[in-house]
């Protein structure tokens, strides 16, 4: 089990494996025929590399075989010899339907505040039969607008895909531009970039703790949540001036908020603790009932196997108890805290719902113990020094081609790859949201469950749209 | 038994909601807009924060300098580039209008900044709006469009219904469907894929109606490309993302239940700072 890998990111003549602790790359010549048969490279990864759009028509197919997870099943609607295979984005679609069954059409517009993107019910009286999700809405073309710019200008447009995992974005596009100009990065600098991304991971799955509350119609929980997440966003905030954490890692120095003196992150840490032990009470409080429990047990399980077999990470895979995280290979964390991956509870983790609320739970309690670890290791005073933007034409570059980046960001593993030129400009990108291999996370988890579960299904997972739709 | 004596206990405890009538505008911690502050004269040569700037939302002519603040993300990196310390991080984040135009500053070298084509408030002209009778007495439904946003504006809204921001005692509520909606509040920079989506919804909706634009990419598209909207916005909320007290504040002052008018109170603020 241990030993497995799966192809996590394909760029030019590399291929990026994932073995759960890593990613690393590994030389490939095979083209595009070749890794349509290679079975350990998701189909997702290839929908997302080579996908091309053209209308659907899979009105024909049979049923059963439209749910077969068979590879040669799914590439047999997917893959089209004379066109190619068919990405993610939406233009015209027609499922396969039996007569006792019904098709809806939801989106782009969902209800309520939510980014947009298509998804199509099969629906037989309450069970979903199957679900199928098309994007594509949120297109900026954020790849073309970082054509013939300069790395400072790729490093803002970049980290901008996606606002909730700013931090998680920059950190993995720095890391890719500082393979190419090694240099010693001091530990205050890199305590600086723990404790904004698991002030990041700790924000948004406050937030979503409370989501999920509110889609099973627990309201307090809701009401809790949404109030507290400003805490961690505030933290941000007193530390980068944004509450976002926009526009602040940096190759080699990061940024700090000028206007934050020593006594107020001081004061600041202080508070981190009672607010922690008040939300616990409140989250405690939504574990122990048993209604709740039973509402979500047993809904849109993944298991640890899919999670491999598909690629899947962040916390879709680590509910099902797949050790899939890219943490575990950074020393920092061990570190710091020598229990930091150890398993913190007694709940059985399954893969369903009610695991990806309470993995979300363990990871706040974590996320807040390595923040408070790394403050008091962090010296303060040598981030403060101004910010200088850095002079890559006075660095050394190394001769690799190819330099790649990656970050562990709260919806799972990044990946940023860059192929340099001439003067050290960036030529081509490679940009792979987790959310690439995770959305058919939700297409699978939905089958056989009822309707009436897809928001709490949906806010379980929270994949990212804009992340896939650059 | 116990929740209910907390309950009666809560009554008595301070209230954790901000208080918007007492607000200047600024957050003590939050980078703001960036301020300008030097001489024009001397900025002619020296081109640094307008390279810098993601939006490219600087220009620099003889003897003015402008800042587009629709444009602007908040990012600071101009501050951190001047090395004459000209430009000074604000905190100000109040960054909304009823006109575009208006959250275009120019700074000269006759004053701080020019006031000389600023005839009337952006309100004035918005007062006589059909929509703003209804919204200044009933408050307003609002259906929002996320057109290629990357959900920061999404996050805020949401935090903007907490208790501490407590958006629906003004009487802002977000519904689900178009139908029920006063106004379209969109964001992010209108991808093409959305145009679409966005222009149904905007069709779907019953009159009086009314855009407004959420967010700085809504705005002026940000670090990307603008795309069109149905029907000029009404109002202009710029911010990356707007914080959820400049959304209420900003909703407020839409409604005409607050006296804002973002020229005014950036050119006091910045002769208050000097």
């Amino acid at each position: 089990m241990e030993s497995r890998r799966v192809v996590t990111g394909l760029f030019e003549n590399l291929k990026f494996f994932h073995d759960g602790k890593s990613i690393f790359a590994e030389m490939s010549n095979a083209d595009f025929r070749q890794n349509l048969n290679d079975s350990s490279i998701p189909i997702s990864l290839l929908r997302y590399n080579y996908g091309l759009t053209w209308d659907e028509d899979y009105s024909r197919i049979d049923e059963e075989r439209y749910l077969s997870t068979h590879r040669m099943d799914q590439l047999n609607y997917l893959y089209d010899s004379s066109k190619g295979i068919r990405g993610f984005d939406y233009s015209r679609l027609e499922v396969p339907l039996t007569n006792l069954d019904y098709s809806h059409a939801v989106g782009p517009i969902h209800a309520g505040l939510i980014e947009p993107g298509h998804f199509r019910f099969s629906v037989r009286g309450e069970e979903m039969r199957h679900l199928t999700i098309r994007l594509g809405f949120q297109r900026r073309n954020i790849l073309d607008a970082c054509k013939s710019k300069s790395v400072f200008e790729i490093t803002n447009l970049l980290s901008s895909a996606t606002m909730d995992s700013s931090v998680a974005n920059s950190l993995a596009i720095i890391r890719a531009i500082e393979s190419k100009f090694p240099s010693p990065i001091s530990s205050s600098e890199e305590l600086y970039r723990l404790i904004l991304l698991e002030t990041e991971r700790l924000a948004v799955y406050v937030g979503d703790l409370g989501g999920i509350a509110g889609d099973v119609g627990f309201y307090p929980l809701l009401g809790v949540c949404s109030t507290e997440r400003g805490f961690p966003l505030g933290w941000m905030e007193l530390l980068t001036g944004s509450r976002f954490g926009r526009f602040v890692i940096m190759p080699f120095q990061s940024r700090f908020n000028g206007k934050a003196s020593l006594e107020d992150i001081q004061a600041y840490l202080k508070r981190f603790h009672p607010w922690l032990k008040n939300l616990n009470k409140h989250i405690e409080r939504a574990i122990s009932s048993s209604t709740l429990r039973e509402r979500m047990q047993n809904v849109g399980t993944v298991s640890a196997e899919q999670s491999w077999k598909y690629g899947f990470s962040g916390h879709t895979a680590r509910s099902s108890l797949a050790k899939i995280d890219i943490r575990q290979s950074e020393p920092l964390y061990e570190k710091l805290d020598s229990q930091f991956f150890q398993s913190i509870t007694s709940h059985k983790l399954t893969g369903d719902s009610w695991s990806r609320f309470l993995i979300r739970y363990y990871d706040i309690q974590k996320s807040v113990a390595i923040i408070q670890a790394a403050s008091k290791e962090i010296n303060w005073s040598e981030l403060k020094r101004r910010w200088k933007p850095y002079q890559l034409e006075n660095l050394n570059a190394s001769h690799e081609q190819i330099t790649y980046g990656v970050s562990e960001a709260w919806r799972g593993s990044l990946l940023v790859a860059f192929k340099w030129g001439a003067n050290n400009r960036i030529d081509k990108i490679y940009y792979r949201d987790p959310s690439v291999l995770n959305w058919l996370s939700l297409e699978l988890a939905s089958r056989g469950m009822l309707i009436g579960d897809f928001p709490l299904l949906n806010k379980s997972f929270n994949h990212s749209y804009a992340g896939v739709d650059l | 038994m116990i929740g209910f004596l907390r309950e009666i206990i809560n009554i008595f405890k301070p209230h954790v909601t901000v208080d918007f009538r007492k607000h200047n505008g600024t957050s003590s911690k939050a980078r703001g807009i960036p301020a300008y502050i030097g001489d024009v004269d001397q900025c002619a040569e020296c081109r640094k924060c307008k390279t810098i700037c993601p939006t490219h939302c600087i220009e620099i002519q003889t003897n003015a300098i402008s800042f587009d603040y629709g444009a602007c993300l908040q990012c600071s990196l101009c501050v951190e580039v001047c090395e004459k310390e000209f430009i000074s991080e604000s905190g100000f984040v109040d960054v909304y209008s009823a006109r575009r135009e208006d959250l275009k500053i120019e700074y000269n070298s006759e004053g701080i900044f020019n006031t000389k084509e600023y005839e009337s408030p952006a309100m004035e002209t918005l007062r006589q709006e059909t929509i703003f009778e209804l919204v200044h007495k009933n408050g307003f439904n609002f259906r929002e469009i996320c057109a290629g946003s990357n959900t920061g504006v999404e996050w805020e809204i949401g935090a903007s219904y907490n208790n501490v921001f407590d958006m629906e005692s003004i009487g802002v509520r977000v519904v689900a469907s178009p139908k029920h909606a006063d106004i379209l509040l969109v964001s992010g920079p209108i991808s093409e894929n959305m145009h679409h989506g966005m222009n149904v919804a905007w069709n779907t909706m019953a009159d009086p109606k009314a855009i407004i634009a959420m967010g700085t990419e809504a705005v002026s598209g940000g670090l990307w490309r603008h795309g069109v909207f149905p029907e000029t916005p009404k109002f202009w909320i710029a911010g990356d993302p707007p914080r959820p007290d400049v959304m209420v504040r900003a909703f407020l002052t839409f409604m005409g239940r607050r006296d804002f008018d973002f020229k005014v109170k950036w050119l006091e603020f910045i002769k208050k700072g000097k």
